[in-house]
């Protein structure tokens, strides 16, 4: 694990640079190497429907956290729908409308705070509590700003969160920093309602590793945790068989080359192309070009696992023990985010 | 008397510029000058002179709070005292830290104009972070306000006469 004196380093180079190669900004505190940052959900049913069909609001919030986790290295950030003690300094990370923030009155305009505890000496991060103001006007939509039919601004919850999120792993606001870029860390809200790149270099820069330099595996037939497929690329199974190609057009189909069939596909054609990934958390997810998860195994707890595609057609996530948690021949639909 | 206008159109404007799209952080909604100083329980230009993180023992838990003790040079609004005292939450003892994304930080000599509420909150500051100003005396020794990120509002002479003009305003209301 790095030191707290090596992250202030790489967070001073990277903002040296910042004009140069972007300009995230990144506290000094982090989450230890390969944490699982498990947020308790407890935001509940919406009382009026969501514009984006989502189906309650911590629906919104997974989406929001599953957009950050191909980029985290090794840590991930997972949402477990449950009634945990919603309090901060319990080491529990609840994500939780409010009235006030934990007794303490929001104060003047405050749409949603996200706290931190961490320790001093290491600066390791120790418990992140999100509350959104539950006085606010609240839905889920993507694109530019809307009014309340009452007056007033129609918040987007998941914008929100997408920036709350962004806190809980240890991203500051860029433009707090006299950085000019395009992104959702950014303090000033806009029509931004994804994760720019600015945004996942900087998630990329806290928490090692490039998932851009994680090589694709374009002649194996395996695609093993933190690997990720860009548009173009694909496995081949051992025989040769079979290819399992993500297609420019947003689809990830699996061709058969001897019976010159298509015998699956995530059926995700016509989005913009994002990446395929098999997440360190065990999940085998696709994402379209603004990192919305589209397409995944729902296998999110089998940490290690790899995808294999092999000789007799099947496409199987198998996870570290060895046994098979998701594979196309019984379970072809997986699911749909 | 159309200088004093023209400045005072300019100040607004300047404001409403820097606070015309919402923010967030901590996520907080924009605040114009009128809104500043409606809300304003007092406002002061002055010194930060002590910063002190401090722990609270509730009955579920441990927090950390700030207390920033400002020295006032320019009572503006609500205030004939020589010293205001406000505790924000988070910061950082030894042993625990608590940050709450956004919240502004303070260090001694930091010269501010300040736009706060007496009520108990997280933030005593209007808009959270909007109603902080820097003050830094530019070559011409003439004192200007800036937002907390650097970006130029008017003159402290300006925004002084502004908030007095809306102050009157409000009485006359």
């Amino acid at each position: 694990m790095r030191t707290a004196a090596g992250l202030v380093a790489t967070a001073a180079t990277v903002l040296a640079l910042g004009a140069l190669t972007g300009a995230y900004s990144l506290e000094t505190r982090r989450w230890p190497a390969n944490a699982t940052i498990v947020m308790h959900l407890e935001l509940g049913p919406a009382s009026t429907p969501l514009i984006d069909g989502s189906p309650d609001w911590d629906t919104v919030a997974e989406s929001a956290l599953a957009a950050w986790n191909p980029f985290l290295n090794g840590v991930s950030l997972s949402g477990r729908r449950d009634d945990a003690a919603i309090a901060s300094g319990n080491r529990i990370n609840t994500v939780s409308f409010g009235d006030d923030a934990f007794g303490e009155p929001f104060g003047s305009g405050v749409l949603a705070i996200t706290q931190t505890f961490y320790s001093p000496r290491t600066s390791t991060i120790t418990e992140t509590d999100v509350v959104f103001n539950r006085a606010r006007n609240w839905n889920s939509y993507r694109g530019p700003q809307r009014s309340a039919a009452g007056g007033g601004s129609l918040i987007d919850l998941r914008r929100v969160a997408l920036h709350e999120f962004g806190h809980v792993i240890g991203l500051d606001h860029p433009d707090d920093h006299g950085q000019s870029v395009v992104a959702v860390m950014n303090s000033r809200v806009s029509s931004v309602d994804t994760l720019q790149a600015d945004d996942t270099d900087g998630a990329t820069a806290i928490y090692g590793g490039d998932a851009a330099s994680v090589p694709a595996p374009a002649t194996s037939d395996t695609l093993p945790s933190g690997s990720r497929l860009l548009a173009g690329q694909s496995l081949t199974s051992a025989n040769r068989r079979f290819r399992l190609v993500y297609e420019r057009d947003g689809n990830v189909v699996l061709y058969d080359d001897v019976e010159r069939t298509m015998p699956w596909s995530s059926s995700t054609a016509g989005l913009t192309t994002g990446q395929v990934v098999m997440q360190t958390d065990g999940n085998f997810v696709v994402y379209d070009g603004s990192n919305r998860p589209r397409w995944m195994s729902g296998t999110p707890s089998y940490a290690n696992s790899r995808l294999v595609l092999q000789g007799d057609g099947n496409l199987v996530v198998y996870a570290a023990d060895g046994q098979a948690r998701w594979d196309r021949f019984s379970n072809p639909a997986g699911f749909i985010p | 008397m159309k200088r004093s206008l023209f400045r005072s159109v300019v100040l607004a404007c300047s404001i409403a510029a820097v606070a015309a799209v919402p923010v967030r952080a901590t996520t907080f909604e924009p605040v114009t000058l009128n809104d500043m100083v409606a809300q304003a329980d007092v406002i002061f230009v002055g010194d930060v002179v002590d910063v002190r993180p401090f722990t609270v023992q509730t009955r579920e838990r441990t927090i950390v709070k700030t207390r920033v003790t400002f020295s006032v040079s320019d009572p503006l609004y609500g205030t004939s005292s020589l010293v205001e005292v406000f505790d924000f939450l988070g910061g950082e003892t030894a042993d625990l830290g608590m940050k709450v994304e956004g919240m502004p930080t303070f260090a001694v000599g930091d010269r501010r104009v300040v736009f706060a509420r007496r009520d108990r909150s997280i933030n005593p500051i209007v808009g959270f972070t909007q109603g902080l100003m820097k003050v830094s005396r530019d070559a011409g020794g003439i004192d200007r306000v800036l937002t907390l990120e650097g970006a130029p509002i008017a003159r402290l002479s300006d925004l002084r006469s502004g908030v007095t003009q809306r102050l009157v305003e409000a009485r006359k209301k």
